[in-house]
């Protein structure tokens, strides 16, 4: 018995070196996310994004380019990606960073954010005396934050963005919970388009200033 | 703007800061929470791994602590003893258990009770009962009562000529009893703690009963200074009963921390929405070859997530598709993203998803997902929640009929290198022997079902110089001096028998003490916690130096197994039957396996064998902990590193481990697992 045993363990040993030595590995392809959408976006006929955040933005760039673009500036970080509107419906509006990173905002309000650690899962805006935040936390639980907030006028401003001045009325939003404070900052033109916003995304990332460029 | 930067300057900041206001809780040099020597009444954070150095007189302590529940600590240290009276160096193998009964309010301070060395197998037996109260957020004070060691006196509970290893219910909180207590003192310096205590334990048996005398003891006091850096080492120096100096080096990880750079994929595809009008449109039917087009396009968007199409069906109305994932991510993602990617290929009339995942060989489940569901709740404001109930998991009926399959090419070869940790400990008296080194493996698999693996290992460190002792021959016992180990050579052969029934049969060597044949059957329901296995297995026990010879013994083991996935990552099994040395008894198996794959777990067994001829008690208990490699290196990957920690080394209650982990395999993407990290089937 145990010799047909051993008999057994040297047949699987030669297997397992003849077929290893024959096969060897390979790695996957890694296609970026934009690359993905391009390829089905063109596949069902649509436009394809054509935003790119290489070298200076200016105005006559901005025009040239057909989609939703935003510029998010992560304050904590010192970096500002140019995101592309990749998804629209029911008033959300969701855009796309080339670090594969996604950021929604309804109605210019930051509802969710994707690709990022401790990632903004979803936002209920439905009363703002209990607004409530969850977020994924590092061990993929979900964790609620409720807060309570208020808004004011804080005065007219004009603003700059890339060329182009608008003039505004800054709303101040104070939200209140038990573990923070944060204000959010919108600058609002006469038809109630945020043209500019400072956003709380959460414990982790503190402020984002999200301008919209077009 | 680099995308690498980014990640790298968000990772520094995971943490939230809410869970920093608390001061934090300190350990003693026995590695629970503590001042100096005396207990205190805090616990560490949940889920808290502490690994604890301490050197005090003639006494080394390492510790490694858990904290098991919110209020329970459980810790296994080795304490070794120099000029231990006749017997020179001795090391033992001590276990502390350290409960939190209250926690402190803005009125009452916290109250905890602890047993350490329960099984009285060192000379640290004790029971505490004790109090701590902080005080404007940086003075702690502590006072309890203390029995056995802790009891100010020389009645120490323990007899130590009898061998220990067994509960002593009778014993615990009997006998004399003192006081203990000490302060605590967060210094300005960030960072700098200063501690003082009144120390109960007049350390009667080193300086009475044992001779020569281990330190003068000639005062109740102990003072020290710890240092905690920012990477949670803390490095304490203490001056011990007017005559000794103390040490102390410890340091925390805690598994629900995540990975300091966070956990970070690419964002998934926003839900495509579909046209209403079209949905009544089927003539897409008709193009030929429908099912392979459609995998195709989700290839395109799937390969990136590291997941694969293998089966698809298309009917006008549905779609069943089954899918290989090669990624380590939480089950609900995985299912997360193929939902995603469907809203892109499919058809507007194709009003149902049923997202099947292949883990391994199986087919284990499926999760079924109305479209306009999926593209309501995507945007919802409580959509996260409403859809964990909304979206169902069953079983893949087997056999599965009508699909288009995509099959892989066969034969696949895989490899991997990894280092390894393998910690024995003999009975008392032995030494305790670390061995490190680097584990590679290999397999290929010949078709979906059957695979050859093989495994073996390079020590690098081997700390195990001196085995005269053992009694039977240990896995230490095996290719010493440096030698590669094979520590498995096996042929693997996996089958699904019916919608919830798994098989599979192992021949080859399993491990390095054992080779045979055998197999094992599990059933387990996608939506159901619990799940019942039998394996039976015959296998000789091989040789200690040629690798492909056996000793002169045989046996015939096997187990009756009852699995349950609880809530919040807790695993438990019961395993019944016959183990490796024909001795007949059970198992029982707690593990808690968090969301980052980190798995520590406690287990305990009773057999039918005498006494003596377990060693160190009437029963088999240990921890094992199971990190994954990917969690340091911060890659994904499946591989881990970790090992079992067993108290005693007789040779009663081992069990065998064969090749696949049938549960471990078929359970990852059922309905128990999924639901924990719901969240992240949006991510």
């Amino acid at each position: 018995m145990i010799r047909i045993l051993r008999f057994t363990l040297l047949s699987l040993l030669i297997i397992l070196t003849s077929c290893g030595i024959r096969i060897g590995t390979g790695a996957p392809s890694d296609a970026g996310i934009g690359q993905i959408i391009d390829n089905i976006q063109a596949a069902r006929g649509r436009n394809t994004p054509e935003a790119t955040n290489e070298g200076q933005i200016t105005r006559a760039r901005i025009n040239s380019i057909s989609q939703k673009l935003i510029r998010v500036e992560f304050t904590k970080y010192g970096i500002a990606p140019l995101m592309t509107q990749v998804a629209s419906r029911q008033g959300f509006d969701t855009y796309l960073s080339t670090g594969e990173q996604t950021i929604t905002l309804k109605d210019g309000r930051v509802s969710h954010t994707r690709g990022l650690p401790f990632d903004l899962l979803e936002s209920d805006f439905g009363n703002d005396s209990a607004r409530k935040y969850r977020f994924l936390r590092a061990d993929n639980a979900v964790t609620e934050l409720t807060a309570s907030c208020t808004r004011q006028r804080a005065g007219q401003e004009t603003i700059e963005i890339v060329e182009r001045r608008y003039s505004t009325t800054l709303i101040e939003e104070t939200c209140t919970s038990p573990a923070v404070v944060f204000t959010n900052r919108y600058w609002v033109d006469g038809s109630g388009i945020i043209w500019k916003s400072e956003q709380w995304l959460g414990p982790t990332h503190g402020f984002a200033i999200i301008q919209k460029l077009n | 703007m680099s995308r690498i930067a980014f990640f790298a300057v968000v990772g520094t900041a995971l943490i939230p800061s809410a869970a920093m206001s608390q001061t934090a809780s300190t350990v003693g040099i026995y590695g629970t929470p503590g001042l100096i020597e005396m207990p205190t009444a805090e616990v560490t954070p949940d889920a808290e791994l502490t690994t604890t150095f301490s050197q005090f007189a003639d006494a080394d302590n390492i510790a490694v602590g858990f904290q098991f529940l919110p209020q329970l600590m459980v810790s296994y240290r080795i304490q070794r003893l120099e000029n231990f009276g006749a017997r020179g160096t001795a090391y033992d193998g001590i276990w502390d258990l350290h409960f939190q009964l209250f926690d402190e309010t803005d009125i009452t301070p916290a109250v905890a009770v602890g047993l350490r060395d329960f099984f009285a197998t060192g000379r640290t037996v004790s029971q505490y009962v004790v109090a701590t109260k902080t005080f404007a957020d940086q003075l702690k004070v502590t006072g309890g009562i203390g029995w056995g060691r802790l009891s100010d006196s020389d009645d120490l509970q323990a007899d130590y000529s009898k061998s220990g290893g067994d509960f002593r219910w009778d014993e615990y909180f009997t006998g004399e009893t003192g006081f203990f207590g000490g302060i605590e003192w967060a210094t300005p310096i960030d960072g700098v703690t200063f501690k003082a205590e009144y120390s109960s334990d007049q350390y009667v048996q080193e300086n009475e009963i044992f001779l020569p005398r281990s330190f003068d003891r000639e005062s109740d006091y102990n003072f020290g200074v710890e240092y905690t850096t920012p990477l949670n080492f803390t490095l304490g120096a203490y001056y011990m009963y007017g005559s000794e100096y103390a040490f102390m080096l410890s340091t925390a990880l805690n598994p629900k921390r995540g990975r300091p750079q966070g956990y970070v994929v690419p964002a998934p595809l926003p839900i495509q929405p579909r046209d209403q009008a079209a949905r009544s449109d089927l003539s897409w039917l008709s193009t030929p070859d429908v099912e392979t087009v459609a995998a195709n396009a989700l290839r395109s968007t799937l390969s990136k997530d590291g997941i694969s199409v293998r089966k698809i069906k298309l009917t006008g109305r549905q779609v069943d598709i089954i899918v290989t994932s090669s990624r380590l991510q939480p089950a609900a993602q995985t299912y997360g993203r193929v939902a995603r990617a469907l809203t892109y290929v499919m058809p507007e009339s194709v009003e149902t998803f049923v997202i099947g995942v292949q883990n391994g060989a199986f087919e284990t489940a499926q999760m079924v997902i109305n479209r306009s569901d999926l593209e309501r709740l995507e945007l919802s404001p409580n959509g996260v929640r409403e859809s964990a109930t909304t979206f169902s998991i069953e079983d893949i009926p087997y056999p599965t009929d009508g699909f288009t399959e995509f099959p892989r090419d066969f034969p696949r070869f895989n490899w991997g290198v990894r280092p390894f940790l393998n910690v024995t400990l003999f009975s008392s008296g032995n030494r305790p022997a670390v061995r490190a080194g680097l584990a590679a493996s290999a397999s290929v698999s010949l078709s979906e079902n059957l695979r050859i693996g093989a495994g073996a290992r390079l020590p690098v460190i081997d700390g195990n110089t001196d085995n005269d002792n053992t009694r039977g021959p240990d896995e230490s016992a095996y290719f010493t001096d440096f030698e590669v180990t094979l520590t498995r050579l096996s042929a693997d052969y996996f089958q699904k028998l019916g919608d919830n029934i798994y098989s599979k049969a192992n021949v080859g060597l399993f491990s390095s003490q054992w080779g045979g044949v055998g197999g094992e059957i599990l059933y387990k329901r996608a939506d159901q916690r619990w799940g019942i296995g039998l394996d039976v297995n015959h296998v000789w026990q091989r040789d200690t130096e040629e690798y492909f010879e056996f000793v002169d013994y045989d046996v015939t083991t096997g187990h009756v197994s009852f699995y349950y996935s609880g809530r919040g990552g807790f695993d438990y099994e019961v395993n019944a039957g016959r183990y490796l040395e024909g001795d007949w008894g059970s198992t029982f198996t707690v593990n808690r396996t968090f969301d980052n794959g980190w798995s520590v777990g406690v287990f305990a067994t009773a057999t039918d064998i005498s006494g003596a001829e377990f060693g160190d008690g009437r029963f088999q208990k240990g921890f094992t902990i199971d990190i994954p490699f990917g969690w340091a290196i911060g890659t994904q990957t499946r591989r881990t590193v970790g090992d079992r920690i067993a108290s005693t080394s007789g040779n009663g209650g081992a069990r065998l481990r064969t090749p696949g982990n049938l549960f471990g395999t078929v359970d990852q993407f059922h309905a128990d697992n999924v639901s924990g990290t719901w969240g992240a089937f949006w991510k």
